[in-house]
């Protein structure tokens, strides 16, 4: 066999046919100069829906003291992929320095947890008591910068409002989600000491669940570690993330 | 005699999808809207201002018209005071829009205020009521 000079380039074809069980995949052929390539990923999904309901979609105005009220939101947990859950709650609070005089108070007021709104936040289907005033099991903590409209959980601007406060992650349950409704609801009650310096003001508070997929993400909070609490926040520890 | 042979760089990333998907899928599925609840407090309207519906010796009888908001109100607090605009001594006169009270000798300025717990509305406007050397009541 005789071989010549600077023979032409041999062209090589290499095929690489690699079939996914479970989700389809395209891989494309690689060469030595790849020019472009389309790979096609069908990805599993997270979804879900979120439905306000129960007696205060519209503003809870009024109120006076021994007076309670309540609002759910319903989340039903409906992707391909099991997921973790869990609840954001913000608070902004102001006071009315007109009604409630020159010592007004904010309505949400940690710093008198006897006489402040008693406001709580639940779960039914788990049973989970998640933000309690007086801070258990969750204390909100001190109070953040109140947000604008670009970055609150609804959308709406609420730097006109004298404090807020913010709770992200609070874990709705250890164990994946893979379908199922989780019913939240929002509680107030104003209690009969609550003296008048509380009269005007105002709160508003704000529900937002959120999930990730669990496969290959497994549960892993910085307190609580992969047998975390429900009801308290959980922090990304280790390679668990919620985004 | 040299070969330059062609060299073929095969960079084969295989990875399942079963793997990447998920991962992939990583971007947090947020809630389609937020909810969002306001509450807020009563804000308490004054009554009417007091007016005279009865005369007596050392005493006087004021009646005043409920407030709009009267469904928030447990009760009145009458204030009274020697100096126009006070300060005020108040007292409880219960749930009813009358009451008959003491006066003193000289000018008596009454307000009315309404009561929820331990919250209280603003004051009426002043009703004045003269009593004449300490016997008779005037509500001029």
């Amino acid at each position: 066999m005789k071989w010549k000079r600077y023979r032409p380039v041999l062209a090589v074809l290499v095929l690489a046919a690699v079939a996914s069980t479970s989700v389809g995949v395209t891989l494309a052929l690689y060469s030595n100069k790849p020019t472009g390539e389309t790979n096609t990923f069908v990805a599993g999904t997270v979804s879900l829906t979120n439905v306000a309901t129960g007696a205060c979609l519209a503003s809870t105005n009024n109120m006076a003291p021994t007076d309670s009220n309540s609002c759910t939101l319903a989340s039903t947990y409906a992707g391909t992929l099991s997921g973790y859950m869990a609840l954001d709650v913000f608070i902004a609070t102001q006071k009315n320095t007109t009604a409630g005089g020159t010592g007004a108070t904010d309505l949400y007021n940690p710093g008198d947890t006897t006489n402040e709104a008693q406001i709580t936040v639940s779960s039914t289907t788990p049973t989970v008591n998640y933000v309690v005033a007086g801070g258990s099991p969750t204390s909100f903590g001190t109070a953040i910068t109140c947000p604008g409209a670009g970055s609150s959980l609804d959308g709406n601007s609420y730097t006109s409002y004298d404090k807020c406060y913010l709770l992200s992650n609070l874990l709705v349950s250890a164990t994946a989600f893979s379908s199922g409704t989780v019913t939240f609801t929002t509680a107030i009650t104003l209690p009969s000491t609550q003296p008048n310096t509380y009269q005007g003001s105002s709160a508003v508070v704000v529900l937002a669940a959120h999930a990730v997929q669990s496969k290959n993400n497994s549960i892993n909070c910085a307190a609580g570690g992969t047998s975390p609490t429900a009801g308290a926040v959980c922090t990304p520890a280790g390679s668990f993330a919620w985004s | 005699m040299s070969w330059r042979r062609p060299v073929l760089v095969v960079t084969a990333a295989v990875v399942m999808a079963a793997v990447v998907a998920p991962v992939w899928a990583w971007a947090r599925s947020t809630a389609s809207g937020a909810e969002t609840n306001t509450f807020a407090t009563h804000v308490f309207l004054a009554p009417g201002q007091p007016v005279c519906s009865g005369l007596g010796i050392v005493t006087v009888t004021l009646t005043w018209s409920a407030p709009s908001d009267s469904a928030q109100v447990l009760g009145y607090e009458l204030g009274v005071s020697t100096t126009s605009g006070g300060p005020y001594t108040y007292s409880n006169v219960g749930t009813g829009t009358s009451t008959n009270t003491g006066v003193s000798s000289g000018n008596n300025f009454f307000v009315v205020r309404s009561v929820n717990h331990l919250w209280r509305g603003p004051n009426s406007a002043e009703r004045k009521v003269v009593s004449l050397l300490g016997l008779t009541a005037s509500c001029p």
